[in-house]
């Protein structure tokens, strides 16, 4: 199958500063793939590639498995970082524009801009002007003017910035509509619990450089530490088998001495007539992942 | 460029819709015409009813100098001395008097007393009847016969004629130049008013996009020559609509009234091409620098440097009219940035004599620079629309200017 975003060692400086430096990646149709770095790490920078806004000095861009071309844009859907819609125009004519541009005939750009307006439950705002409306709301015009194409590949810079958490919900599962159609999707944050609820792949990306990425399940247990999560009565806290230990919001966070399993542990404590109620694999949670890579000095590789 | 028709059919009306548009086309120029015309009449009125009650009664003579004999074309009441003359300027029943002195052969000064206060519009007139120059001329010369004295009244009538390059009487004649100038003229007004007006909504436009932040998400779909040249169309079609309109309000009007344009089909054709071709060139440009502005004040000043160059051309309007073939002439024409202005001018005055080499020179140059001008800017609105509160360096300017694609 041929990818929709293929990355290849794609390197851009601004004078000395370089600030995407050799990177490369692949997204797959109907993945939703997260962009992760800490702020000024290069994601919109990388982004900005993608869409052909500024070009690399090096490497290569294809999608669908060609050069990313003026024609291949209208199979794309971008929200910019940077973002905003015409202030005193209506929110139909705006998006009905975007349609256009993209390709769709106007009848079908009304068409769909009414229906994904609806979408976004703001059909009934579709004659007020932009400026008219909360941030928010403005948020998810920008939104349906994005899916309203119906694009392939969608690429969304912090889209969730200056929703509420209803809202995150909403645009959480139209994302997941459009990759059940089969859309590419492409999604830059630094929001870990978003990222981590959604993408099936990541990216970390710092200072310029592709610092780790991989399947969110598998990194997880590249990160994990020899610890379980373990509610049982009694307290397993002085068991010869753990290490340390410490309170947590799944119970107590429990480390094994060196060597140990948590198969032992589970067989030691059942043979000792322990009852348990909880005994879970304690595995990082992308937030934890992200600030041990990033917080590793510069040159240094991640385990 | 579909896509480019789009942004221009969008930016276009987005434009036209607006209420200041409304406004500026259609209400002000007929208050401003409507509020201009209304003083200039009223204005005029009182000066001519001024100087119509002075013109109108009879006029008094004192003659010292005892030679005027003729009857006069207007009527006079004469008079032996001042006193009586003061009196009846008092009583109004005359307008003025004058005082022809015993020395007048020798002066040719007649001193005019008016009871009235003097208005910098009546002393541009004189307020002494009609006529009253060529009496005086008829009685110092009584004596001679009566053609002479018209001559003298009137010694110069001049009928010119114009020979060709082939010694045939030519059909110009100065009433044809008069309209040809004024057609040179308004062209070259009109291309600078629709460069200066379409700006000022080209760099507004960018401006907006560059405040609203709605510029990536159009870049989205659009390359930035699309959006450029459909910014350029759309806009431009605005600025020109409204500058139509302006000219049919009112400009046209006054124009059509006091001078007369000299149009064939070429010449209109011809100027059309040069008028387009130029805003399109100067257009480009104004974008393209505008785009590096932060908001539109900076925007407005990057561009007008262009304002100043299309103007150029007016300072040697006088060279460009007396010797439309001239060096000076020709070097403009090839100069891409004065060669619309030029041309116009050269081929509105004289059709006949401008080499088609020379224009199809300039189109050719115009033509090229045009799309010159057209990836430049292009280059630079790319590198420009995505800066937000930082201007670029002279250095990464040209750096921008050179970079390898568009």
């Amino acid at each position: 199958m041929t990818a929709a975003l293929d990355v290849r060692g794609v390197t851009k400086a601004y004078d000395t500063k370089v600030a995407v430096d050799a990177i490369s990646l692949t997204v797959e149709p109907g993945e939703i793939f997260g962009l992760l770095g800490p702020n000024g790490a290069g994601k919109s920078s990388l982004i900005r590639m993608v869409m052909d806004i500024i070009r690399p000095d090096s490497g290569e861009i294809l999608m669908f498995g060609r050069p990313v071309s003026p024609d291949a844009k209208d199979k794309v859907g971008y929200l910019p970082e940077e973002r905003g819609l015409y202030q005193r125009q209506r929110v139909g004519e705006i998006l009905q524009y975007l349609g256009e541009l993209k390709g769709l005939a106007r009848h079908v750009a009304a068409r769909r801009a009414e229906r994904y307006l609806d979408r976004v439950g703001l059909l009934e705002v579709r004659r007020k002007k932009m400026r008219e409306l909360s941030k928010g709301m403005q948020q998810k015009v920008q939104i349906a003017g994005i899916l309203l194409a119906e694009p392939d590949l969608i690429v969304l810079d912090e889209p969730f910035e200056g929703l509420d958490p209803v809202n995150r919900v909403l645009v959480t599962d139209l994302l997941r509509e459009c990759s059940g159609r089969g859309a590419a999707i492409v999604l830059s944050s630094h929001r870990m619990d978003q990222v981590e609820a959604m993408c099936r792949h990541v990216f970390l990306i710092n200072r310029g450089k592709g610092v780790l990425s991989g399947a969110v399940e598998t990194l997880k247990e590249r990160f994990a530490d020899s610890a379980v999560w373990l509610e049982a009565d009694p307290d397993a806290s002085g068991h010869p088998l753990v290490e340390r230990a410490q309170p947590g919001g799944r119970g107590l966070k429990v480390w094994l001495r060196p060597g140990a399993t948590p198969e032992q542990l589970l067989a030691a404590l059942v043979s000792g007539g322990s009852r348990i109620r909880r005994f879970e694999r304690a595995l990082p949670s992308l937030d934890d992942i992200f600030v041990r890579v990033v917080g590793l000095p510069p040159g240094e590789a991640p385990p | 460029m579909r896509k480019a028709w789009i942004v221009a059919r969008h930016e276009f009306l987005v434009t036209v819709k607006r209420v200041w548009f409304v406004i500026a086309t259609f209400v002000l120029p007929l208050i401003t015409t409507g509020i201009g015309l209304g003083m200039w009449w009223v204005g005029h009125r009182t000066v001519e009813a001024s100087i119509q009650t002075t013109r109108q009664k009879p006029l008094g003579v004192i003659d010292e100098w005892g030679g005027l004999k003729n009857d006069p074309p207007f009527e006079v009441r004469t008079f032996t001395g001042t006193k009586p003359a003061i009196e009846a300027l008092q009583r109004k029943e005359i307008g003025a008097y004058v005082i022809v002195p015993p020395n007048y052969l020798e002066t040719g000064t007649v001193r005019a007393v008016f009871m009235r206060l003097p208005s910098i519009f009546t002393a541009q007139r004189p307020l002494l009847p009609e006529g009253f120059d060529k009496w005086l001329v008829g009685n110092v010369l009584s004596d001679v016969d009566e053609r002479r004295v018209a001559r003298a009244k009137a010694p110069l009538n001049v009928d010119t004629t114009y020979l060709d390059v082939e010694g045939l009487p030519s059909a110009e004649t100065d009433k044809t130049v008069v309209k040809r100038f004024g057609t040179a003229m308004a062209f070259f007004v009109l291309l600078f008013m629709t460069i200066f007006t379409s700006s000022h909504y080209l760099l507004q436009g960018i401006a907006e996009e560059k405040e609203n932040r709605v510029m990536e998400i159009v870049l989205a779909s659009v390359t930035p020559g699309q959006l450029m040249l459909g910014k350029l169309l759309g806009l431009g079609a605005a600025g020109l609509l409204q500058m139509a309109v302006w000219v049919m309000l009112g400009i046209a009007t006054v124009l059509a009234l006091t001078v007369q344009l000299f149009l064939t089909p070429a010449t209109f054709l011809l100027c059309l091409a040069y008028f387009l071709l130029g805003y399109v060139l100067y257009g480009s440009l104004m974008l393209g620098f505008g785009a590096l502005g932060t908001n539109l004040r900076e925007s407005q000043q990057l561009a007008s440097v262009w304002t100043f160059v299309a103007m150029s051309p007016w300072f040697i309007q006088l060279a460009l009219t007396e010797a439309p073939q001239g060096t000076l002439a020709r070097v403009f024409s090839f100069v891409p940035f004065t060669a619309p202005q030029t041309m116009m001018f050269r081929y509105a005055i004289d059709p006949k004599g401008t080499p088609w080499l020379d224009i199809v020179i300039s189109i050719v140059v115009l033509g090229v620079s045009t799309v010159v001008a057209l990836k430049l800017s292009a280059r630079l609105f790319r590198a420009g629309l995505l800066l937000y509160g930082k201007r670029p360096g002279v250095r990464e300017i040209w750096r921008w200017l050179l970079a390898a694609r568009s």
